[in-house]
């Protein structure tokens, strides 16, 4: 699978329903990708980055009654890049993210692949 | 005595007077002679009456005084003369002849019978005694003339101002219309001496109603209530008056022009004489007033000309009245509206500024007294106000009503959304006047339509999401699979799982599952010819919707390998699930007995990993699956959170 895109990357995935972050994950694995998580809420996702080196990440918007935005900011505040897979309704409250990518629900792994593409670094 | 004596004097000449007490002129005493001689020469009107039972002699000009008893009236005894009058000067005279003193008097009123009507006349005149040679008063001088006409204007002008007057009391603020109508009713009936006089409005064609009555108190009759066709009072009098034409009749008992029908009628109100002016609008009567006597009259001219002056000043006054009293009760209606009603009034002047606002308007502001005089502009929300000015100057410049959905900015900062209706109402000379705001708050609508757009927009996400949950199914089911038959079998089951989730949740319009639905929703498919063997106890507990959706899936996995491997492969077997709360966590626990010996899976499935990640990733506890040989055990530890509440 070494001609997959996201070959070696550590990606954080952060999805609060179970069987969705299930899926992701798999697709990710799929891509040849190392998941990080995944995590359901801010509190896991944050735990798991500590001490972790990771390439890139996929929030989830809205997790279950919070929204994902401190894991952004921290993410933001290493240079860690990553991508906002959203429902609806929430595309007004991540326009404080203008240089993030979004991934509407539902999506084909080769959309997230595509998405999530653009975080590995040059080779 | 008798030359250049005129008329009279021929008649006096020719008269037989030897049959009378005076006996044959050439017996009559000097002092009569010499009486005689005065009057025929006089041209001035001087009648004598002579003698004990005061006999009559007069000159040409006295002659139209007695009217038709001229020239009877000559040579005849004066209480037989003037019977009609004689209650009045019979005892004037016998006092001049009594007292031997002269007489004089000043617009006396004498009812008097002339061409068949009585009528009041009015009189200056003087009774000087004449005294025979020994000393006794043996005739009467009379000098005089009638002053009717005189009498009858000077009391018209002052009758005239009198009207006036009352009119001007009658229209007064707060008088009811009615007023006009009666005061000036009392007054005519007052002028004529009337029995009855009134106020009739045209209903249809020569059909009328009367409207107001006087009646002289003294038992005449009213007008029967309700309406009247005056074709029943005599068709061509009908016509007239509908045609507008003043209608004067002197003794209706004698008129030539009613049948006996209809002069039954008149009799029976009691009307003997009538005057009848119609007020005309636009050429048309539409309404009449009569006068009615219960004695044939003389209507005077003078009197008809006052009447039809009456009727004028009153219907002016009372069509004043009437659309004064219309206003004043359209004004009271609109000032109960504007005070009761639960929409905002408010008027604005030119400038935008308060001027009037009503209780509601003054709630929906959230303000008091001091809202009079605000620019209404700056009480509107900052990013509403381009809006109002430009409405407004576009209204300034066509006129042309506008409404406006705004916010207003109450001085506790809170936002009230209204929508109002903008009217400029029209001042005087047509120069815009005022502008009329009638407002409603829309606050609970707007607040319906944010929710109805909450609502929608949570829906979208609910369906995408499920269908990547859809999505996982498929993928987990598939990898799972050996055979298609299989793969379809397990999607199949897990769908309908997903399916029931979502119905338990639609029940309560995706706010909250109770748990102890849940599990018997999930297990139903499994109970079913398994009586007994499944049950389920615990205490109310609510999830939100995707723990719930989470839950039912890893309870229907466990009941799935219950079914296929466990206790509810064999007759017997029991799943036993129950819960229970301690310290802020809910202890759930599925625990299979009397199945098969249990041997634990050779890998780990969807379900396992469902079951773990639901519980640990998702609510944020733990899990314990156990494989014991007496059968699976499934134990969750699950913290209370905003997904899973203990109310």
């Amino acid at each position: 699978m070494t001609d997959h895109s996201l070959s070696g990357l550590r990606i954080l995935v952060v999805e609060d329903e179970a069987m969705i972050s299930m899926l992701i994950e798999d697709m990710l694995l799929d891509c040849g990708a190392t998941v990080v998580g995944p995590a359901g809420s801010v509190a896991q996702a944050m735990k798991a980055l500590e001490g972790q080196e990771i390439d890139g990440a996929l929030l989830d918007v809205n997790l279950g009654g919070e929204k994902s935005f401190p894991i952004a900011d921290a993410l933001t505040e290493r240079g860690v890049k990553f991508v906002f897979s959203t429902g609806y309704g929430e595309a007004g409250v991540i326009d404080r993210y203008p240089h993030a990518r979004t991934l509407q629900k539902p999506f084909m792994p080769a959309d997230l692949e595509r998405a999530l593409a653009h975080l590995a670094p040059e080779r | 005595m008798l030359s250049g004596g005129g008329e009279m004097a021929g008649r006096i000449e020719a008269h037989d007077w030897s049959s009378t007490p005076l006996g044959p002129i050439h017996s009559w005493p000097t002092s009569l002679k010499v009486a005689v001689g005065i009057c025929l020469q006089s041209s001035f009107p001087v009648a004598i009456y002579w003698g004990d039972d005061l006999r009559l002699i007069y000159n040409d000009a006295w002659a139209p005084i007695p009217a038709e008893r001229h020239p009877w009236a000559l040579g005849r005894p004066g209480a037989e003369v003037w019977s009609d009058i004689w209650n009045v000067v019979g005892q004037q005279l016998q006092d001049v002849v009594t007292a031997s003193k002269g007489f004089v008097a000043y617009d006396q009123m004498l009812r008097m019978r002339r061409q068949g009507a009585v009528e009041d006349t009015h009189w200056n005149y003087s009774f000087t005694p004449i005294l025979g040679d020994d000393g006794r008063v043996w005739g009467v001088f009379n000098q005089g003339h009638e002053t009717t006409d005189r009498v009858l204007h000077t009391r018209a002008q002052d009758f005239l101002i009198e009207v006036s007057d009352r009119l001007r009391a009658a229209t007064e603020r707060g008088r009811s219309p009615t007023d006009v109508l009666e005061t000036t009713l009392a007054a005519l009936g007052g002028y004529f001496d009337a029995a009855r006089c009134g106020y009739c409005e045209f209903e249809d064609g020569s059909v009328g109603a009367c409207r107001a009555e006087w009646r002289r108190d003294d038992g005449v009759v009213s007008v029967p209530p309700g309406r009247h066709d005056l074709k029943d009072y005599g068709v061509a009098m009908a016509a007239a008056t509908v045609a507008g034409e003043v209608i004067v009749r002197d003794d209706l008992d004698a008129d030539p022009e009613l049948s006996d029908e209809e002069r039954e009628r008149f009799r029976r109100l009691g009307v003997a004489a009538k005057l009848v002016v119609p007020i005309s609008r636009e050429g048309r009567a539409f309404a009449f007033v009569f006068v009615h006597a219960d004695r044939p009259r003389r209507w005077r001219s003078r009197e008809i000309a006052t009447l039809r002056d009456v009727v004028d000043r009153m219907s002016f006054a009372y069509e004043r009245a009437l659309a004064t009293h219309r206003m004043e009760q359209s004004e009271r209606r609109f000032a109960t509206l504007f005070s009761q009603t639960a929409v905002g009034f408010a008027e604005l002047d030119l400038d935008g500024r308060v001027v009037r606002a009503n209780e509601s308007m003054r709630r929906l502001l959230g303000r008091g007294d001091e809202v009079q005089g605000l620019p209404i502009e700056q009480l509107l929300h900052p990013l509403d106000r381009e809006k109002w000015r430009r409405l407004l100057a576009q209204n300034a410049r066509d006129g042309e009503s506008f409404g406006i959905e705004k916010r207003y900015v109450r001085p506790d900062g809170s936002e009230v959304w209204a929508v109002s209706t903008v009217t400029r109402l029209v001042g005087e000379r047509s120069s815009p006047g005022e502008f009329f705001v009638v407002t409603i708050d829309v606050s609970e609508r707007r607040e319906a339509e944010r929710l109805r757009g909450l609502l929608v927009a949570e829906l979208n996400h609910r369906v995408r999401n499920n269908i990547v949950t859809v999505q996982s199914l498929v993928r987990h089911s598939r990898i799972n699979a050996v055979t298609p038959q299989e793969f379809e079998t397990a999607l199949d089951a897990r769908l309908a799982a997903l399916a029931r989730a979502h119905d338990l949740l639609m029940r309560e319009t995706w706010t909250a599952a109770s748990l102890g639905e849940l599990v018997v929703d999930t297990l139903a498919p499994y109970a079913i010819g398994r009586e007994g063997r499944v049950r389920s106890q615990g205490p109310t507990i609510l999830l939100a919707p995707t723990a719930a959706v989470t839950l039912n899936m890893a309870l229907h996995e466990l009941a799935t390998n219950a079914a296929k491997f466990g206790a509810l492969s064999n007759e017997e077997g029991r799943v036993n699930v129950s819960w229970t709360v301690k310290q802020s966590a809910i202890d759930l626990v599925w625990s299979e007995s009397g199945g098969p010996v249990v041997a634990p899976p050779q890998r780990r499935g969807f379900g396992r990993r469902l079951i773990e990640r639901g519980a640990t990733q998702e609510l944020g506890g733990a899990v314990t699956l156990s494989f014991a040989p007496s059968g699976v055990t499934c134990a969750f530890r699950i913290p209370l959170s905003q997904k899973v509440m203990a109310p």
